[in-house]
């Protein structure tokens, strides 16, 4: 396969403290589930491709801090992203209502093309569902989100949540970087030209 | 003349922390807050935050051996106990992700000198000594960090861009030895534009337990505890400046991969951080002037 054009995205995770953002994220990157993850204070960048049939795509990911308190600095996370993932923990109806809030606020605040898909984690553990997967398939829908439910312990829908946030990216523009993270709104932004990953 | 025994880090902690004093002032008091913690009344007004401690507690540092080992349940519930009691006693601030691993390094401290205390009596007293060493950092050295709002560590921030802004006006001694590294780093994070908010929170509020390995980390506490709060500028900055060679290899513009860096810097030796820390002394009249000058500016801002 021809190595072709390399896209490069900002990609934030949100949702409540310990719903599995950062677990989703190990597992993307580095194949790796820990029991016991160390929680997220601020955030945390890493990177990531996927390569689509004739492009690749990478990821810059913001995983974020999920206690209510680290709320005022979400601003600063999303703002340029491209993408996020919503997370929330199958096992837990409230992390479901707040990430609906973050929805909420990322349609209201975030860029306006941001391509959102919901996440409904730890779907391994099904025997202590608390949120049916087709009422919160359905409020995806009606919110045009992407939907998976995920396990980042089981691997499972992992690489494809990532991979459908790739595919419905759009890639009209030349080889993008995300726009500065750093409040800095005057200077025109430049498309520099990335080597391939 | 016989040699007086080297005390522990813990007790020195307590004593210069100003926690020593509080436990004295406050005979019983710790148990009395786990009684409490467990109250049905306290529990409904404090509830998300004692549930909050409960995720966080097998999450707190979980790498380390004392929390996997043999006597990982005891120092979990060793934990637990601690950031209950503090949730009960400052109900104003609350419980913040950070102070787990802050309270989860005074027992690593404590266990990677003594081990595990043995007998409840002598757990039981331990405890106690780090319960109030514990208040004594979050009140003294780092009271406004934890609030709801962040206040400080937001204006921590501030002061740090300014810093990095000129670093020239800031450091106390152009003669240290390592001065230029420091000049020439700041020079860097600020060309890439980096905000400090990007890397500020890992730092201040975790106390370098997320950032630098533990016995680093302890080294830097000493400084801290020993100095104030200055010392945890001072410390970011010598920290940073110690990772001049890989910030170097960084694109200029990249803020994001020099944040990376400064979330996992490569480990130092003690030496090479007393070294920068050093050339890091700020002058406290120029934290006093950027101050003044934020003051400002946020009263600009609230006019607008
Ligand atoms: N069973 C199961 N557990 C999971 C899964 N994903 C994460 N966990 C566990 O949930 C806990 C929290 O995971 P994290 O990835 O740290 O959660 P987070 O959303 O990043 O949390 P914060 O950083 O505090 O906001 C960890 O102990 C994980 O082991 C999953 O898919 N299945
Ligand atoms: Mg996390």
């Amino acid at each position: 396969m021809a190595a072709g054009k390399v896209f490069q995205f900002k990609l934030v995770l949100l949702g409540e403290a310990a719903v599995g953002k950062s677990s989703l994220v190990l597992r993307f990157v580095k194949g790796q589930f820990q029991e016991f993850q160390e929680s997220t204070i601020g955030a945390a960048f890493l990177t990531q491709s996927v390569c689509l049939d004739d492009v690749t795509v990478k990821f810059e990911i913001w995983d974020t801090a999920g206690q209510e308190r680290y709320n005022s600095l979400a601003p600063m996370y999303y703002r340029g992203a491209q993408a996020a993932i919503v997370v929330y923990d199958i096992t837990n109806a409230d992390t479901l209502a707040r990430a609906k809030a973050w929805v909420k606020e990322l349609q209201r605040q975030a860029s306006p093309n941001i391509v959102i898909a919901l996440a409904g984690n730890k779907c391994d553990l099904a025997s202590k569902r608390a949120v049916d997967d087709e009422e919160a398939a359905q409020y995806a829908e009606d919110n045009g989100l992407l939907f998976l439910e995920t396990s980042a312990k089981g691997a499972i829908n992992v690489n494809e949540i990532f991979i459908a946030i790739a595919k419905k990216l759009p890639k009209n523009t030349v080889e993008t970087r995300p726009a500065k993270p750093v409040v800095q709104i005057d200077e025109p932004s430049s498309s520099k030209k990335k080597g391939c990953c | 003349m016989a040699r007086v025994a080297p005390q522990p880090r813990y007790m020195r902690w307590a004593e210069v922390s100003g926690g020593a004093k509080l436990r004295t002032l406050n005979r019983g008091v710790y148990s009395a807050l786990l009684v409490l913690a467990d109250n049905a009344i306290i529990t409904s007004r404090l509830g998300t935050a004692l549930a909050q401690v409960d995720l966080d507690v097998p999450r707190s540092l979980p790498d380390e051996p004392l929390f996997r080992g043999l006597d990982a349940p005891a120092a979990r519930e060793f934990l637990t106990r601690m950031l209950r009691a503090w949730v009960v006693l400052r109900f104003d601030v609350g419980y913040t992700q950070g102070i787990n691993s802050i309270a989860a390094m005074l027992l690593w401290a404590t266990w990677s000198e003594i081990g595990f205390p043995s007998s409840t009596k002598a757990r039981a007293k331990i405890e106690d000594i780090l319960f109030w060493t514990l208040v004594a950092l979050l009140t003294f050295h780092l009271e406004g960090y934890f609030t709801q709002t962040m206040d400080r560590m937001k204006d921590d921030a501030a002061l740090l861009a300014a810093i990095w802004a000129s670093p020239g006006r800031a450091l106390a001694d152009p003669g240290a030895l390592r001065h230029a590294d420091v000049v020439l780093t700041c020079g860097k994070l600020h060309a890439a534009e980096l905000d400090p908010l990007l890397v500020v929170p890992k730092w201040f509020l975790t106390l370098f337990t997320h950032v630098l390995p533990l016995e680093l980390a302890a080294h830097v506490w000493d400084g801290i505890i020993e100095h104030g709060v200055l010392r945890l500028l001072e410390s970011s900055l010598a920290i940073a400046s110690l990772s001049l060679p890989e910030l170097s290899q960084c694109e200029p513009s990249d803020a994001i991969a020099m944040a990376s860096i400064l979330h996992r810097p490569t480990p130092f030796t003690r030496e090479a951080f007393d070294a920068a820390v050093v050339a890091c002394a700020l002058r406290p009249d120029a934290l006093f002037e950027a101050e003044q000058a934020l003051i400002g500016e946020r009263a600009r801002s609230h006019l607008d």
